[in-house]
Formats: C-alpha cells, structure tokens, sequence
C-alpha cells in the first residue's frame, strides 16, 4: 500500500512538472526560433555565396533528463513497442534547443550563417544503471559572415 | 537564390497526444493481460495440482523446510494435542476425505490466534486459538475449516498456483527489464492471489458449517466462532482486496445464509470445552 502511495506521488510530481516544464519550453523555443529565424543554417561544407569570411566553430549543447512519469510511460512500452512518444518529445525539445543555443552563439560572433552543421545524440545515463534517464545533444558547425548572397 | 529558415512544422517529431491518454491505455492493457495469463495460469494450475497423488504431498513436505518447528511437547501439551486429533477424526468422518488421505494435528505452543492446513494433511493448531475460544464448537469450526482445506487440496493448490505465477513474474520482468512493468504485474499478481485465497476460504467455510451440524446439530459454534474473529479483527484502514480472509462479519453472513437455506439451526447448546484444554 505504501509502495502505491509513492510511486503515485513520484508519477504526480513527475507529470506535474515535467509537464509544466515542457509547456514553457516549447513556448520559449517557439518564440526564440522566430527571433533568431535570420541566422541561416546550411549542412553543406562549403558557403552558398564565395566571398564569405571567417569560419568559426559554434556548438549548442543541451543535456536534458527525463521525468519519472515519462520513464514509467515509456518502460510501459518496452512490454508492448510502439512510439516512445514521451521520449520524442523530450528529444526533440532537446534538438530544437540546442540549435537555438547555437544560433545565439554565432549571433554573438556577429556571423549570419552556419554551415556544414552536424547532430550528435548520446545517452550520458549508461552506466548509471538505470538510475538516471538523460541525453546530451549537441550541434556544431562552422560560422560564417556572408557577403551578400548574389544572383550567379 | 534567396534563402530563408522554413518555420518547422509541428507534430511531426513529437505526439501532441495527451500524455495521460497514453498513460491509461497502458496500464489497463498491461493489468488485463497479466490478469488474463493470471487466469489461464491459475486455472491450469488449479486444476492439474489436485492429480499430484496425496502420499507425494506429504514426502514434499517432509522434503520442505519446517514451517513450525514443534519442539518437545511436555505432558499437558500432549494432552492437547491427542484432544484436538480426537477431534479431528471426528469431524473427518463428516467430511468425506478421499481414500489414503489423513489429518494429522500439532498443537504448537505460540500466542498467535490462529491455525492453519499445509501439506500433506498437515494442521497446526496454535495456544493463541485455544485461549481464546470458549467452546468445543469454536474449535471444531475451526479444526473443520483446516480439514476442508485439506480435503480440497488447498494447500498443494495454493503452491502450485504460486510457483507458476511466481515464474511468470520472472520471465516476464526478467524478458522486459522494464521496472514499471515489473511493479504493475507484481501488483496486479499479489492482488489476484489474495482473491484466490478469500475464494478458498469461502469454499473451506461452506464444507466446515456442514461438518459442524453433522456433529453437533446446529451452527451455534461458527457464530460465536466470527463474532470472536470480528472482535479481535484489527480495524483502521483496511480494504478487503488486500486482505487474505474475507471479513469475519461477511462470513458468518454467507454461512448464515447457507445454513438458513439447507434448513439448518444456528442456535443450539455449545459443548464445553475439557478443563485441561485452557
């Protein structure tokens, strides 16, 4: 009875938060990808206009972790498969972010695009046995200031 | 070439389900399955558990560690002990046990009010019951209770229901590593146990009352009997789906509606029990 009462308690302070959090994390990203929507991105290696200049490395990171009730929906799923959707949306407010991060940083070099970007996913939870469920997820790529893009 | 960042569409890489919906159909899934391979499991195991032959149950329990160890019994005890035999012997006459099976009955000396049936016919009667009964009837409502169980094959049942869905357990947290899952099916299979035992306990109950009219010609003994039990019943928060026994008022109410139907008498004189049985 008591084992009850506290993996409810967990699951609600889990869903609570968790939730609350992701609500606003969404609405941020939201708002922030509108506000840095003119610092271009490109994976292509090389510059899409010549004449660009500098090329320097810029990274956003994020580590995010999941809550109890995300992992007790997804450990549900590992029985049956099927869409980690508590997952997803974890990841992908991870990804989101990080480019976010990203982009402020090339705005802070004063470059307006990225080229030759790269995702990079890890879980940093192995080894913990279990104990911690998070990802790291990094973007990087090279930061240029673009001469004005012309017509060839 | 102009470029632009495209907005992103959204919902593509994430649900926008609601979490929760999720979350129910889950777990309802998760609990009716496990219920329903409880089910299968329970009913195969109950029903080839009886075909064990009775003189193999009881080489198991030699076999098995000693629940109760008895100890040596000095002369009063064993006076009990021989008491309580005689009075097993005769409600088992009322009880038709099956060829080759015995009741054998040891009388332990611990405060605990209780008694139980285990293997191999097997039932341990403990000090706590016989101080606190006042009549040969309690007792023999009792010592009736345990021979039922024996006779319905309980104790063997119970096992071979356990060990099967105990290996479900493990097979199933063991293939799925999944901790939440190990807990629901953990529940939900700790929760269908105990529903199998009230039902035994209800069935063992009915074959008692009849044994006890047998013998005394009324169920005067299994009143008083749940009126003790409900009086020494712990109260406080408590549910009846985690409890091994049903309740004891609900007992009686189900015997008593059983004895009203068979015709049978709930008032009657109550046998004293011998001096030296106090």
């Amino acid at each position: 009875m008591i084992d009850l009462l506290i993996i409810f308690v967990f699951l609600a302070i889990g869903y609570g938060f968790g939730g609350l959090n992701e609500k606003r994390h969404f609405k941020s990203i939201f708002s922030r990808e509108e506000q840095l929507s003119d610092i271009l991105l490109f994976d292509s290696k090389l510059p899409p206009a010549l004449g660009s200049t500098g090329g320097e490395l810029v990274s956003g990171s994020v580590v995010v972790s999941v809550d109890y009730f995300k992992r007790f929906v997804a450990g549900l799923r590992l029985l049956f498969g099927g869409r980690l959707s508590t997952y997803e949306s974890l990841l992908e407010r991870g990804r989101r972010e990080a480019v976010l991060r990203m982009k402020e940083s090339a705005k802070l070099k004063g470059c307006s695009q990225v080229i030759n970007i790269k995702f990079e996913t890890m879980s940093i939870s192995k080894g913990a046995g279990g104990a911690l469920g998070s990802v790291e997820v990094l973007v990087y790529g090279s930061a240029i200031k673009a001469s004005p893009i012309v017509e060839s | 070439m102009d470029y632009e960042n495209p907005k992103i569409e959204e919902g593509i890489n994430y649900s926008r389900e609601h979490p929760l919906k999720e979350f129910a159909t889950l777990v309802i899934g998760l609990v009716a399955l496990t219920a329903l391979l409880i089910m299968l499991l329970h009913y195969a195991a109950g029903f080839l558990a009886p075909f064990i032959p009775f003189d193999y149950e009881k080489k198991m329990l030699n076999s098995l560690p000693p629940i109760f160890e008895q100890g040596e019994l000095d002369a009063s005890a064993k006076k009990k002990q021989r008491y309580l035999q005689g009075l097993a012997d005769r409600l088992a006459a009322h009880i038709e046990l099956p060829e080759g099976m015995t009741v054998s009955v040891s009388y332990l000396d611990d405060e605990m009010v209780n008694a139980f049936a285990t293997l191999g016919g097997k039932v341990f009667f403990l000090k706590g019951l016989l101080d606190s009964v006042e009549s040969e009837d309690e007792l023999a409502m009792v010592m009736a209770h345990e021979i039922a169980h024996v006779q319905h094959r309980h104790p063997i049942v119970a096992m071979g229901k356990g060990l099967t869905i105990a290996t479900l357990g493990s097979v199933i947290s063991g293939v799925s590593g999944s901790s939440a899952g190990e807990w629901l099916i953990g529940s939900t299979t700790q929760l269908s146990m105990l529903k199998f035992s009230r039902d035994q306990e209800t069935q063992s109950d009915e074959t008692a009352l009849a044994a006890l009219v047998a013998e005394y010609g009324h169920a005067q003994g299994a009143r008083e009997l749940f009126d003790l039990f409900a009086e020494i019943e712990p109260s406080g928060v408590d549910v009846e789906i985690l409890r091994s026994h049903p309740y004891s008022d609900k007992r009686w109410q189900v015997l008593k509606a059983h004895a009203q139907q068979q015709g049978w008498s709930v008032d009657g004189e109550l046998t004293p029990l011998p001096s030296f049985m106090k």
